[in-house]
């Protein structure tokens, strides 16, 4: 396998009032193909990631919109798995690429959440849920179930969680397209306002605008980035289906199909960017990926072993929860983010950790050089 | 009008979780705690937000049907419903529809919701009685449930409480285990406007004192007095007897005007914890009375209705309830065991949340 | 919940009222979707029903606790708008008696 990220973008991940969807895309295109240095005309498909546009924005048909962004209009489609339409998007772009039909591909992915009220946006992000099996949860009400079943079978704290989100902020810090850059104590996390039992305010990422692109290709390429391995695990889309509520197994289905085509094993991960939607799923995903042992990755990060200086870096960018959640473009953010942290030499393992719903869906990317 | 192998087969009881004391109404009325005296009632039951006649009616039903099950009956065979109440959730589209759902009654049912006040529940026990007297079914359901509103600061906001009470009745000739045969059942009704609510209305006019003697009292006794007549029964020849419950001092007047002892009437004052609950109310305190009747036990049943109406019965205990009696959980008395005394605080913000 | 929805729903009904589960999980809800911000706040329940499991709302005024019996009952699962039909579901209900 053969498959490059030439080109990289990510906008700033904020409430854009001033951009709509569409500028957004414009956005996302004109800033990839910036990075890449690449004739727009050698894109030979786009693969759009985006959760909700036709609730959010009243518009569908997204690969029409992206692919009318290019004078040739390359043949484009939309994919979707709720929070992880991004790490769909790439996989079959990936898919896409290995069968040989095209060679270089544009991964867009997009959401514009703002522009309606509050608690509409509940209502959109609750379609990621069972509407059958769940109705009456929120989004925060099912991973808050997940929070009580792990903190009662493994003893995971209120500290613990909040270690997370601390540590999300301080990382986000440093980058300059995250939607935060506030950093926050323990007693802060503590005491924010009550979501959903144990859930707070801030163990919840937040509603952001926001656009990221690569740009893959089995051409040669100067560039360093190279896709070595990729996974795509699903399981019940209801949490009361689920074999093991104290696991992901859509998680380690993926990541067990990542490593295998890498040849890689779980250490030699330098950096991830993991799914932390809420902090409980970003101990689940360190879990559920094999980076620490099951019921032990809440004391390990609250120990500053998921930081610079600890065993592994994770979320460098902030995650979902400080960098910011535009849900379509969160997975190819990770891989954009990442790309660009290899191209810089600062690390030459990485992996992606995307996850759709209350772990329904799960890709997991490896790239290295 | 005389009945003949026909009876209770099952019967199930239905209250909210939570009760408030009339002591706690007063307050919120600025009266002092006197009126509750003279009523006799010291808590209601209050119902939750996301409980209405609909879901205590299920309550009910699911507790009548179960037994009915233990006492060798098939689901299938119930096939006529009829649901008595002041406050069924429509104006158009029955409650009974959703309870029948809900319990997995057959879709072969006869079914209507009945209004006529706080009798709509008696109503729809006599109904269900003549069904399966008739043989046009095997067995049939009846309800009586309300989740009765008052306007707050009005005297009926010391009692107007919710409940629903179920019954299942039943046929000898196929060979059905009766509880309680019922003897014999009599209506009266006249045109007397002494309580009434119009659609658009959220809560009930009601005119004062008339509401007693030319109302209540007048049709107790007349359907009462012509059920004694019919079943040529004297009150010291029946055990126990039930008269509805606007409070605890209208039923032990209508006792004792018609000769019953206080004894008779005790077991049937439920009304005294749990409120009047309108068309469950004579209903309710007839499950109270055969949670502890002995076999071959008389009871005398009169409901009264608002507008103005009675229905009177004439029910005789088994051997049967004695038997089936031992497995029955969930009795009224339980559940009022159970009842959470709420605090002022909580009676403002639940009576809001149930404000029409 | 459309009309459809609820009406598809209603089928399911008598195979779970009366039931009894124990709670596996349980999350105090503060914040809901609009069909339910009238009813906060109201507990989400995860229910082992020993031969599957399921996830309901919790009744009214009740708070749950993991290992807690319940008892799965008929309720109301949505503040509905007055021109709505009246949205009925199963919850589930702490065992008292």
């Amino acid at each position: 396998m053969n498959i490059k990220v030439i080109g990289n973008y990510i906008g700033k991940f904020a409430e854009l009032w001033e951009q709509s969807l569409t500028d957004l895309i414009k956005e996302g295109v004109e800033g990839v193909l910036a990075d890449a240095q690449i004739d727009p005309k050698s894109i030979d498909a786009i693969f759009v990631a985006n959760k909700a546009s036709g609730s959010f924005n009243n518009q569908r048909h997204l690969g029409a919109l992206v692919s009318e962004q290019f004078a040739h209009f390359p043949p484009a489609m939309r994919i979707e798995g709720a929070c992880a339409s991004g790490g769909l998007a790439m996989l079959a772009a990936e898919q896409a690429l290995l069968s040989g039909v095209y060679k270089t591909v544009l991964v867009l992915g997009v959401e514009k959440m703002t522009d309606v009220s509050g608690s509409e946006t509940a209502a959109i992000l609750a379609t990621a849920a069972s509407r059958e099996k769940e109705y009456g949860s929120t989004f925060p009400a099912l991973y808050a179930i997940l929070a009580n079943y792990h903190m009662n079978k493994y003893g995971t704290t209120r500290e613990q969680l909040s270690s997370v989100v601390v540590k999300n902020h301080l990382h986000a810090f440093d980058n300059p397209k995250a939607q935060f850059h506030k950093k926050f104590t323990l007693e802060d996390v503590a005491n924010s306002a009550m979501v959903a039992s144990p859930l707070r305010l801030l163990d919840c990422s937040p509603i952001s605008d926001g656009v990221a692109a690569v740009i893959l290709s089995s051409k040669p390429s100067s560039r360093k980035a190279k896709i070595l391995g990729f996974g795509h695990g699903q399981d019940t889309l209801a949490l009361a289906d689920r074999q093991d509520l104290g696991r992901l197994a859509a998680t380690e289905k993926a990541a067990k199909q990542a490593f295998l085509m890498a040849k890689l094993s779980q250490t030699d991960i330098q950096v991830a960017e993991v799914h932390d939607c809420f902090s409980i799923a970003e101990i689940l995903a360190v879990e559920d990926l094999g980076f620490f042992a099951k019921g032990k990755a809440a004391a390990a990060i609250a120990k500053g072993k998921a930081t610079y200086g600890g065993q592994i870096v994770i979320n460098p960018s902030g995650g979902l929860k400080a960098c910011g959640h535009p849900v379509g473009a969160t997975g190819v953010k990770q891989i954009a983010f990442l790309a660009n942290l290899i191209e810089k030499g600062k690390f030459e393992r990485v992996l992606a950790h995307n996850v759709g719903g209350s772990g329904a869906t799960a890709a997991v990317n490896i790239l290295g050089i | 009008m005389k009945t003949n192998q026909v009876g209770i087969v099952a019967y199930g009881a239905a209250i909210p979780r939570h009760k408030v004391s009339t002591n706690i109404i007063a307050q919120s009325q600025g009266k002092n705690a006197d009126v509750a005296k003279s009523l006799g009632v010291f808590s209601k039951t209050i119902p939750s937000l996301d409980e209405d006649t609909v879901t205590l009616s299920t309550e009910a039903g699911k507790i009548a049907l179960d037994r009915f099950l233990l006492n060798k009956g098939a689901v299938k065979n119930i096939e006529t419903l009829f649901i008595g109440s002041e406050s069924h959730p429509y104006a158009v589209k029955p409650s009974g529809t959703v309870v029948k759902e809900a319990l997995g009654l057959s879709n072969y049912l006869s079914m209507a919701d009945l209004q006529f006040a706080c009798k709509a529940g008696s109503q729809s026990l006599q109904i269900a009685a003549a069904y399966v007297q008739a043989k046009m079914v095997k067995n049939a359901m009846a309800i009586g449930a309300d989740t009765a509103q008052a306007r707050p600061g009005d005297a009926l906001e010391y009692t107007a409480a919710a409940g629903a009470a179920a019954f299942i009745l039943g046929h000898e000739a196929n060979s059905d285990q009766l509880l309680a045969r019922l003897s014999a059942t009599k209506s009266v009704a006249t045109d007397t406007p002494d309580f009434w609510r119009k659609p658009k209305e959220s809560y009930p006019q009601h005119f004062g004192r008339f509401t007693g003697e030319p109302a209540y009292f007048k049709h107790v006794l007349m359907a009462s007095s012509a059920l004694l007549a019919e079943t040529k029964l004297k009150p010291a020849e029946i055990d126990f007897c039930v008269f509805h419950t606007p409070n605890a001092k209208f039923p032990e007047q209508a006792a004792k005007i018609l000769g019953f002892t206080k004894e008779q009437l005790a077991p049937s004052l439920v009304v005294k914890e749990i409120g009047n609950t309108y068309a469950a109310a004579s209903l309710l305190a007839l499950t109270a009375v055969l949670d502890v009747a002995h076999a071959s036990a008389k009871i005398l049943v009169c409901s009264y209705g608002s507008g103005s109406g009675a229905d009177a019965f004439l029910f005789e205990t088994t051997k049967n309830l004695e038997t089936q009696r031992v497995k029955y959980k969930k009795t009224l008395a339980a559940q009022i065991a159970a009842l959470e005394a709420i605090d002022a605080e909580t009676y403002q913000k639940m009576r809001t949340d149930n404000e029409h | 919940m459309n009309i459809t929805e609820y009406w598809r729903s209603n089928k399911q009904w008598s195979k779970y009222l009366g039931k009894k589960a124990k709670v596996l999980a349980v999350s105090l809800m503060e914040v809901a979707a609009s069909d339910q911000t009238a009813l906060l706040p109201y507990s989400y329940l995860l229910l082992d029903l020993e031969k599957s499991k399921i996830s309901l709302m919790g009744a009214a005024h009740q708070e749950f606790k993991i290992g807690d019996e319940v008892e799965i009952v008929l309720r109301k699962i949505k503040k509905e708008a007055q021109e709505e039909i009246i949205v009925y579901g199963l919850k589930a209900e702490k065992i008292y008696v």
